[in-house]
C-alpha cells in the first residue's frame, strides 16, 4: 500500500519541493517582487497617484540624468551626495561606538546590565521622541547641550558643521543598542582559553583585542557593517524632523542645495507631498538609490570575501 | 371570522416588530478630516455632540495631517470602498480636485434636504466664490482659518501707544518702534516675531502684488519684483535686529513677553489665551495704512468624495454640515472665523477676539488651482533670504522655478 502511494507520487516528485516552498514564495512575491516591480512601472509613467499612469518611457531618467534646467536634475545630485557624506561619517560611528562599548560591558563590571539597559534603551523609542527632545536640547537660546559645553547661541540646525556633528550624533545615540547586541553576544563566543594563552605570552589587553576578539567576531562585524550601511542610505527621518534639510549653501537653476538634505525626503517630496505629486520622478530616483545601494553592498561583500581567503 | 381576526393579529404583530427595526436602520459615516491638535479636539468634541443628538446616526471623525490627508485620498480613489463619506479640506484645493476627477458637485446633495437650507446666503459672504467652480457648488465652508497678528495690549501700550490707533501696524511703524527700544536701550523686548515664515510671506507679497495667478486661476503669476520688495522689507527690519533671532521660537518669545506683536493664526487663539495677559487679534504686518489691511486666509470646508452614496449616507452628510452650521459657536470659541451667519452675528461671538478682523476686513485668497503646491515650495525655501543665505532675487527665482516645474508634472 506505501509503496503504490510513492509510485503514484513518483511523477509528481518534482514539484513537491515546490509545493513546500510555495507558501513564503507567494508571501515573497506580493509584499517584494510586486513591489519591485510596480516601482520600476511607476519609474517609467508621469504619475499623479490620484490619476491613471501615463507611459513615458526612460523620460524620468533622462531628466535625472541629463537636464541640468529641471529641478530634480539637482535634487538628485544633491540628495545623493548629502546622503553618501552622511554614510561615510555615521557608519564608522555605527560600528566603532557599541563595539567599544561591548568590548567594556564585557569586562563585567560593576553595573554593566544596568550600563546595558541604558545603551540600549533609545533603541527602543520612536523617531519623533527622539527628535523632539534632542531639538529641545540642541535648541539655541535655551538648550542643554549650549549650557553644558558653554557654547552660547550657537544654532545647530543651520550652522555647518555643527548640522551634520549633531545629526550624525542623535543617529548613533538612537542606533547604538542593536549592534551593541550583536557585538555582545559575538563577544561571549570568544575563546577564553586563547585569550588566556596570550596574556601567558605577554600580550596586553590592546593587542588581545586587535589580534583576538577583533578576528574572532569577524562574521557578527562585516554583517553589521553591510546593515549599517544599507540602513542609512535611507535617512530620512532624523534630518526631516531636525532641520528640514538644514541651511541653504548655494542656488543654481532656481533650485537651493541644502547642507543636509538627503535623497529619501527628495523622494518622499516628489511621491507623497501634499501636492504636486509626481510618483514617476520619485519612483526613478528610488530605482537609482536602490541600484547604487547594490553596487556598495556587492563592493562590500566582494572585499569581505577578499578578506576571508 | 375567527381565522380573519387571528390573521390580523398576527399581521400587527409582525408589523410592531418590522417597522421599528426597519426605520431605525444604523448609518455610520466617515469624515477625514485635517484638523489635529487643539482643532481636532474640538471637532471630535462637536462629533460627539452631533452622534449623541442622533437616533440612528453615527460619525466617526478621522483625523489626520495634511500631507497624510492627500496621500489617502490620492491612494483611495482607486478604490471607492475606503473613501470617506464626507471629508474636510481647503477650499482652494477645489479646482484641483474638480482636475483630478476626486470631488463632486454637492448642489444634488443639497437641494434634496430643504429643510436643512444650505442656501448661500446663509454663509459668509467669501463663500459665494470659494465654494463655487466653474459656477457649480462642490463645498460647503465651516470657517475662514486667517493669518493675523497677536497684540501684547500691555507691551503695546507701554512702548508704542499711538501706534495701533487704528490697528493697523505698517512696516514704517515697526521701524521705528524698533529704533526706539534701541534708544531706550531695550533689549529683552523685540517688536515682532513670525510664527510661519509661509503665511508671512504670502500676506506680505498679496499686500504688495494682489494674486499670484492669471485671473482665470489656471496659470502662475508671481510678480518677482514684488517678492523681492516684500523680502527685502522683511530682511531690513531683521537686520537691524528689530525682529526674532533665528532659532528662536515666535510663540515662546510672545508667552513670555519677550516680543509686542507676533503673527498667528485664528487657530493660535486657544494657544494664546492661555498665556494670561490681555492681547488683541489684528491684522499683520502691512505696508501701507491706507488700504483696507489685506489678510491671506482661506476657507476649510466640507467635500464629498467622487463615489456612490445611499440615501442614508447622503442624508447622514447632510445632516452633520446642518448641525455644524447651528452649532458652530463651539468651533468659534477655538478661535475660528465662522462660515455660519447665524453664529456670526451672535452677541457671544461678537465678543470673541477674532470678530474685530472678521467684521472688518476682506480675506484675500487668489483662485488659483495649484495654491497649495505653490505654498509647499515656501515652506521648503524658509526665511533663507532674510537670514542672507540666499539674495531675495535668487529666492523670487527659486519659488518661480520649482512651483512651475512641478505644475508642469501634473
Amino acid at each position: 500500500m506505501k509503496r503504490s502511494a510513492h509510485k503514484a507520487l513518483r511523477p509528481y516528485a518534482r514539484w513537491i519541493p515546490l509545493a513546500f516552498l510555495a507558501p513564503h514564495l507567494l508571501v515573497f512575491c506580493c509584499f517584494n517582487v510586486f513591489p519591485i516591480l510596480t516601482g520600476v512601472f511607476a519609474s517609467l509613467t508621469k504619475w499623479t497617484l490620484g490619476q491613471s499612469p501615463q507611459w513615458v518611457g526612460f523620460a524620468n531618467y533622462a531628466t535625472l540624468l541629463t537636464n541640468p534646467d529641471s529641478i530634480y536634475y539637482w535634487q538628485l545630485r544633491w540628495g545623493l551626495l548629502s546622503t553618501i557624506e552622511f554614510v561615510a561619517l555615521c557608519v564608522p560611528f555605527r560600528i566603532l561606538v557599541p563595539l567599544a562599548l561591548a568590548l567594556v560591558l564585557n569586562t563585567k563590571c560593576r553595573g554593566h546590565k544596568v550600563l546595558q539597559a541604558c545603551y540600549y534603551l533609545p533603541s527602543l523609542l520612536s523617531l519623533s521622541v527622539v527628535m523632539v527632545s534632542w531639538l529641545y536640547m540642541f535648541d539655541s537660546s535655551a538648550g542643554i547641550v549650549n549650557t553644558l559645553l558653554g557654547l552660547g547661541n550657537l544654532r545647530w540646525t543651520t550652522t555647518v558643521p555643527y548640522n551634520w556633528i549633531a545629526l550624525i550624533f542623535i543617529t548613533v545615540w538612537w542606533g547604538c543598542g542593536g549592534n551593541l547586541i550583536i557585538y555582545q553576544s559575538a563577544l561571549a563566543g570568544v575563546s577564553q582559553e586563547i585569550l588566556e594563552a596570550a596574556s601567558v605570552d605577554g600580550a596586553n589587553a590592546f593587542q588581545r583585542c586587535i589580534h583576538i576578539t577583533i578576528p574572532s567576531i569577524k562574521f557578527p562585524l562585516q554583517y553589521t557593517i553591510i546593515t549599517s550601511v544599507i540602513a542609512e542610505f535611507g535617512i530620512w527621518g532624523q534630518p526631516d524632523m531636525f532641520n528640514n534639510g538644514g541651511p541653504t549653501l548655494e542656488v543654481i537653476n532656481g533650485v537651493n542645495h541644502q547642507s543636509n538634505k538627503m535623497i529619501m525626503q527628495y523622494i518622499a517630496e516628489s511621491g507623497f507631498g501634499s501636492s504636486g505629486v509626481n510618483a514617476g520622478i520619485a519612483s526613478s530616483m528610488a530605482l537609482i538609490l536602490g541600484v547604487i545601494i547594490f553596487l556598495v553592498s556587492m563592493l562590500q561583500f566582494r572585499a569581505m570575501r577578499r578578506g576571508n581567503d | 371570522m375567527k381565522k380573519l381576526l387571528t390573521l390580523i393579529l398576527t399581521l400587527a404583530m409582525l408589523a410592531t416588530l418590522a417597522l421599528p427595526a426597519m426605520a431605525e436602520e444604523p448609518v455610520a459615516i466617515e469624515m477625514w478630516t485635517l484638523f489635529t491638535g487643539d482643532d481636532g479636539a474640538t471637532m471630535q468634541e462637536i462629533v460627539d455632540n452631533f452622534n449623541a443628538s442622533q437616533d440612528r446616526v453615527t460619525l466617526t471623525h478621522v483625523a489626520v495631517d495634511r500631507e497624510t490627508l492627500y496621500t489617502r485620498l490620492a491612494l483611495a480613489m482607486t478604490d471607492e470602498a475606503s473613501l470617506p463619506e464626507v471629508f474636510v479640506t481647503y477650499s482652494y484645493d477645489v479646482p484641483y480636485f474638480v482636475q483630478l476627477d476626486y470631488i463632486q458637485p454637492m448642489e444634488d446633495t443639497l437641494a434634496a434636504y430643504p429643510d436643512f437650507d444650505f442656501a448661500i446666503e446663509k454663509y459668509h459672504d467669501a463663500c459665494a466664490t470659494l465654494n463655487y467652480y466653474d459656477g457649480v457648488r462642490y463645498c460647503v465652508s465651516l470657517d475662514f482659518p486667517t493669518w493675523g497678528m497677536y497684540v501684547n495690549t500691555a507691551l503695546a501700550e507701554q512702548y508704542c501707544p499711538d501706534v495701533l490707533a487704528d490697528n493697523i501696524l505698517t512696516w514704517d511703524e515697526i521701524m521705528s518702534v524698533g529704533a526706539s527700544l534701541k534708544e531706550q536701550g531695550v533689549e529683552d523686548v523685540s517688536v515682532l516675531a513670525s510664527s510661519w515664515d509661509r503665511n508671512d510671506l504670502l500676506n506680505s507679497y498679496l499686500d504688495v502684488a494682489g494674486t499670484y495667478a492669471s485671473e482665470d486661476g489656471t496659470t502662475l503669476a508671481l510678480d518677482k519684483d514684488a517678492v523681492v520688495e516684500v523680502l527685502n522689507t522683511w530682511k531690513d527690519a531683521y537686520d537691524a535686529g528689530y525682529l526674532w533671532e533665528e532659532g528662536e521660537d515666535a510663540m515662546t518669545m510672545f508667552a513670555l513677553e519677550e516680543c509686542i506683536f507676533v503673527t498667528g493664526g485664528t487657530w493660535n487663539m486657544t494657544a494664546v489665551e492661555e498665556y494670561g495677559f490681555d492681547f488683541s487679534f489684528i491684522a499683520p504686518p502691512q505696508f501701507s495704512a491706507d488700504d483696507t489691511p489685506t489678510l491671506f486666509g482661506a476657507s476649510h470646508a466640507f467635500m464629498l468624495p467622487n463615489r456612490s452614496y445611499t440615501e442614508d449616507e447622503s442624508y447622514a452628510v447632510a445632516a452633520f454640515m446642518h448641525y455644524f452650521y447651528e452649532n458652530s459657536i463651539d468651533w468659534a470659541r477655538a478661535g475660528s472665523i465662522v462660515a455660519s451667519k447665524v453664529t456670526a452675528e451672535s452677541e457671544e461671538y461678537q465678543a470673541l477676539p477674532q470678530a474685530f478682523v472678521a467684521n472688518n476686513y476682506a480675506i484675500s485668497n487668489p483662485n488659483f488651482t495649484y495654491s497649495q503646491l505653490l505654498f509647499d515650495v515656501l515652506d521648503n525655501l524658509d526665511w533663507e533670504a532674510v537670514y542672507g543665505r540666499m539674495t531675495p532675487e535668487e529666492y523670487a527665482d527659486a519659488w518661480q522655478t520649482q512651483a512651475q516645474e512641478r505644475i508642469d508634472a501634473q
